[in-house]
């Protein structure tokens, strides 16, 4: 037996999105994962796995999520963050989303939102 | 059902012959605290030979059980509507409409697994009245129909919701915009969700300009800070710290012309699932708040419910020596037709998270995300502009000045005195234009939580000074004197 719970409509039309989007997603525990290729900063070329609470997704795409999970060898230099929900050795972090242009889908939004974001992360393990 | 959905079905149903015709439509249910309502998701047309015209029109079995199996797949319910091109108001049921209608309930019924729902078209004034088919027998008559579109028209069923007396202290408001009008805008019910400076001001005057029914939405309670724009709200209020629904209650009772008036409080938060269900026995709603989730809730509501929510806000700008660099008031009705809060750059989504996350309230967290600690800057004196824009908006929406609906979105800035009208359209990707007329097939941006809950259950358990209570008492004797003065 499997104590997996189902997931939500919300949370499967967050994982369709973003994989049409072209970031294929999948659930991990209270998480789901997908990977982003970095376009600047210290991480530029590099695919790095990324995630974002279940929870999160709720309502989705009503209302987007906020913390970017991401793992602990990558850092900003200033920014809020802590261990909620995340994977042993991962840490989220929080980036004001600014979103209000409805002429993009929003999965594609959220995924440039966390491209820049990336882009002025400091990396230790690059 | 949406103005678009109407335009579709009256092309269809009112010919050029002037013979009655049949059609076919779906509908979703948006379930509230008391009141159920159909709303019209899609149209299926008729195909060649699927319905007979010859004077009365008729469907054949092959199109109700095609448009039934259509209706299935689509988990919705299933719609039969026919005209009458000569018909005007709220239309009763011929005898052959009565077995038509009854003849196919059970097949819908079977198929779709919800009830058949009835309409019919007056083709003179464009007027809708609509039944369920619960049983074979007879039907239960809807009380109104509305179509939801920048002009918001209501078909009433004068049986179920009679027109009120009109009264010696509504002379003046009937004779701006007539009786018909008046008959029609005084039945509406009404929520004012947030009864803060603007709310409770739009309260009032909903209520003096006749409207029977208003219902007011807000969990918090007068505090002292709120007196200088609680217009109305006295000390006394603010010493026993009472509900703001409370006290818009008896504003609004003593500023009502209605013959009946109607005043509901709920002290509740819009973002909770009582809320959004107690929200959801409205006609026409104003979104008097300015937090990022409950504007989303109400946001949602405009689209996925079809009922028109009138939003607004104003914004005060200060020099760094605390002069006034500026101000801009904004109001905007929330109909399809018009841009969604979002499209219109009036509500950020990422903003949503952080405020069901509570982190708009942290200090700390704001300090380290670098972000402005939120406006605090209001004036009594300019919010009666907020309400007046606001309220000039549901003037447009329900009685069409000029033969026009509402505008577009409105912006006021103070500095130069100018009144700019937006420009923004509705995004191709919008989640909430997108959603419109999901009714119960939401997605859900409200969430159970029990801190606005801890707020009112605190509030009841308080217990005044005797000072105050003896105060109360005595106050309560003169508004029920003075409310029974002629």
């Amino acid at each position: 037996m499997s104590d997996t719970p189902v997931p939500t409509a919300a949370t499967e039309r967050f994982i369709d999105d973003l994989t049409a989007a072209g970031a294929p997603a999948r659930i991990d525990g209270d998480r789901i994962l997908y990977e982003v290729l970095a376009v600047g900063g210290d991480l530029s070329g590099h695919m790095v796995t990324t995630g974002i609470s279940v929870s999160e997704v709720q309502s989705w795409p009503m209302v987007p999520p906020h913390w970017i999970h991401l793992p602990a060898s990558i850092s900003f230099e200033a920014t809020n963050m802590d261990e909620t929900d995340c994977l042993p050795g991962w840490k989220r972090h929080s980036r004001d989303f600014s979103f209000t242009d409805m002429s993009m889908p929003p999965a594609l939004a959220w995924l440039r939102h966390v491209r820049g974001f990336l882009s002025i992360a400091v990396s230790t393990a690059a | 059902m949406a103005g678009e959905v109407a335009d579709a079905m009256r092309t269809h149903l009112i010919r050029d012959d002037g013979q009655e015709d049949v059609l076919i439509a779906t509908y979703v249910l948006s379930t509230g605290d008391e009141r159920t309502t159909a709303l019209l998701k899609s149209v299926i047309h008729p195909s060649e030979g699927e319905r007979l015209v010859h004077g009365n029109a008729s469907f054949t079995s092959g199109y109700v059980l095609r448009a039934s199996n259509q209706a299935r797949a689509l988990g919705h319910g299933l719609v039969l509507l026919h005209s009458h091109p000569r018909g005007r108001g709220w239309q009763g049921l011929s005898q052959m409409d009565h077995e038509t209608e009854s003849e196919y309930e059970r097949v819908a019924r079977s198929i779709t697994k919800k009830p058949l729902l009835g309409m019919t078209l007056g083709g003179q004034d464009t007027s809708w009245s609509a039944r369920f088919w619960f049983g074979k027998a007879a039907p239960t008559w809807a009380e109104s129909v509305r179509t939801v579109s920048p002009r918001f028209a209501v078909t009433w069923n004068d049986k179920i919701r009679p027109v009120p007396n009109m009264t010696n202290s509504q002379e003046r408001t009937v004779s701006s915009w007539g009786e018909r009008a008046q008959g029609s805008i005084a039945r509406l019910r009404v929520l004012v969700v947030g009864t803060g400076s603007v709310g409770l001001d739009v309260a009032q005057r909903l209520a003096a300009t006749g409207i029977a029914t208003v219902g007011l939405m807000d969990y918090d309670a007068v505090e002292t800070v709120n007196l200088d724009r609680m217009i109305g709200a006295t000390r006394l209020d603010a010493a026993l710290g009472r509900s703001k629904t409370e006290v818009a209650a008896r504003l609004t009772r003593s500023s009502a012309t209605a013959e009946s008036f109607d005043v509901h409080r709920h002290e509740l938060s819009i973002t909770d699932p009582v809320g959004l269900q107690a929200a959801l026995d409205y006609d026409v709603i104003f979104s008097c708040v300015d937090r990022p989730w409950p504007r989303a809730v109400l946001n949602a509501i405009a689209y996925a419910d079809l009922i028109p929510v009138i939003d607004g806000g104003i914004a005060l700008d200060t020099f760094p020596d605390h002069r006034m660099r500026n101000g801009i008031w904004r109001s905007h009705t929330l109909v399809p037709g018009r841009p969604c809060m979002v499209c219109l750059g009036q509500l950020v989504l990422g903003d949503v998270a952080l405020d069901k996350q509570g982190l708009l309230d942290d200090p700390e967290y704001i300090a380290r995300a670098g972000r402005e600690a939120p406006s605090r800057q209001n004036v009594a004196s300019l919010s009666a502009s907020v309400s007046a824009a606001l309220l000039a908006q549901f003037v447009s929406l329900t009685a069409h000045p000029g033969n026009r609906g509402v505008p577009a979105p409105l912006r006021y800035v103070l500095s130069t005195h100018t009144l700019k009208q937006s420009a923004a359209l509705s995004g191709v990707h919008c989640p909430y234009e997108n959603a419109t007329a999901n009714g119960d097939d939401r997605t859900p941006v409200v969430e159970h939580r029990n801190d606005w809950r801890e707020v009112v259950a605190e509030r009841a358990r308080r217990r005044a000074p005797l000072r105050l209570r003896a105060l109360a008492v005595i106050e309560g004797s003169l508004q029920r004197a003075i409310s029974h003065l002629d």
